[in-house]
């Protein structure tokens, strides 16, 4: 599992970690049952605080990502790929929200952002046939 | 439950207030990093809690008992990091070492010699030939040999270059997996302090100007401030 921390940024290093499994996740690089390094190896790999990496665990369990099996260590859960797809439509969702505000600062109009996005779907298809 | 309970803690040196009516509380199992520019007041402030100095006004409390008289039980349970040589020139690292077990019943042998292993600094050579490296390592050492609840350590990685200093975190990372571990070290990296601390207290001019977890500094910094933007602010406030 490739993870990054950067510390110059203003996301807490827990969420880096939450955000980066999810997406690993919705990548399908991480697949259920899949195991995650223990809180000690994953916080000794990226130099951080442990509390941070438990915190982070502790964030991905409650979203239903991840599960801990007793005394074994943790997991992807089998809900993963819900919990993944919904985080999936938001990056996606983010990236759309993006374009739309850029779009409005250039003054162009619902219909015009609509037609730029049909044109761009069309481009797509072509492309992949 | 609180390992360090500073109240209103004042010490002055002649005309300089180096700490300035401080209080702080520490609770077990806390990482706190003490962040601030150059005569901020960290060094002072870490002596003063370890009993090292003794407050020109105010008092400090260790694990329930005040430093003031400081003694055997309270040593027991501390482990210190100078940032000064301290250590005799004269004696080698083995003889600081053996001289250190003789003080603590529950000296950790088998820790300290997998400690020597790892952290390879010359057993025989005389302290006043250390590198700044070799000796920050043995002061480790020496802190850690008895397995101490609470740690603090005055500017650790300073001096360091970039294998000893992530060296000296992954110790620190090991440290705070072992139960009921205390620690407060102070830096002036952000890095350390946002890798390794869950609180941050940001000190100036002998002041604490900041103090709390580390995201809500950050959050209250406004959208995307990295530690480093929310030190800046603090500090620069000053001036302004």
């Amino acid at each position: 599992m490739e993870l990054k921390i950067d510390t110059s940024d203003g996301v807490p290093i827990y969420l880096q970690i939450v955000d980066q499994i999810k997406r690993s996740v919705a990548l399908g690089r991480l697949k259920p049952e899949d195991p995650l390094p223990s809180v000690r190896q994953l916080a000794l790999d990226l130099t951080i605080n442990p509390n941070t990496v438990a915190r982070a665990y502790l964030e991905l369990e409650h979203e239903g990502v991840i599960y801990k099996r007793q005394g074994q260590g943790t997991y992807v859960s089998a809900q993963a790929a819900e919990a993944s797809r919904r985080e999936r439509n938001r990056i996606v969702a983010a990236l759309f929200e993006k374009a739309i505000v850029e779009a409005s600062s250039f003054g162009m109009s619902e219909s015009e952002i609509a037609e730029v996005y049909r044109q761009a779907i069309h481009r797509y298809r072509l492309e992949k046939s | 439950m609180n390992v360090i309970e500073a109240r209103e803690i004042t010490r002055v040196f002649g005309k300089t207030r180096a700490v300035d009516a401080v209080s702080l509380d520490i609770p077990q199992g806390a990482v706190c990093g003490l962040l601030g520019p150059n005569g901020a007041g960290k060094s002072t402030l870490l002596k003063l809690l370890v009993g090292h100095l003794r407050p020109t006004s105010g008092s400090v409390a260790v694990f329930g008992r005040s430093v003031s008289k400081p003694g055997p039980a309270l040593w027991a349970r501390t482990g210190y990091v100078s940032q000064q040589r301290y250590l005799p020139g004269w004696m080698t690292s083995a003889e600081c070492l053996r001289f250190a077990r003789a003080f603590h019943s529950n000296w950790d042998e088998a820790k300290v010699a997998h400690m020597v292993e790892r952290l390879a600094f010359p057993m025989d050579a005389k302290v006043r030939d250390l590198s700044r490296g070799h000796y920050v390592r043995l002061q480790i050492t020496l802190a850690l040999g008895h397995n101490p609840e609470l740690i603090l350590l005055d500017e650790p990685t300073s001096g360091l270059d970039p294998v000893g200093r992530h060296e000296l975190l992954t110790l620190l990372i090991e440290e705070i997996t072992l139960p009921g571990r205390t620690i407060v070290f102070s830096s002036q990296l952000v890095e350390d302090i946002e890798r390794m601390a869950d609180t941050v207290v940001i000190m100036d001019t002998g002041r604490i100007v900041a103090n709390g977890p580390i995201e809500s500094l950050k959050a209250a910094g406004g959208a995307a401030s990295s530690l480093e933007q929310v030190f800046f602010e603090y500090v620069n406030r000053r001036q302004a």
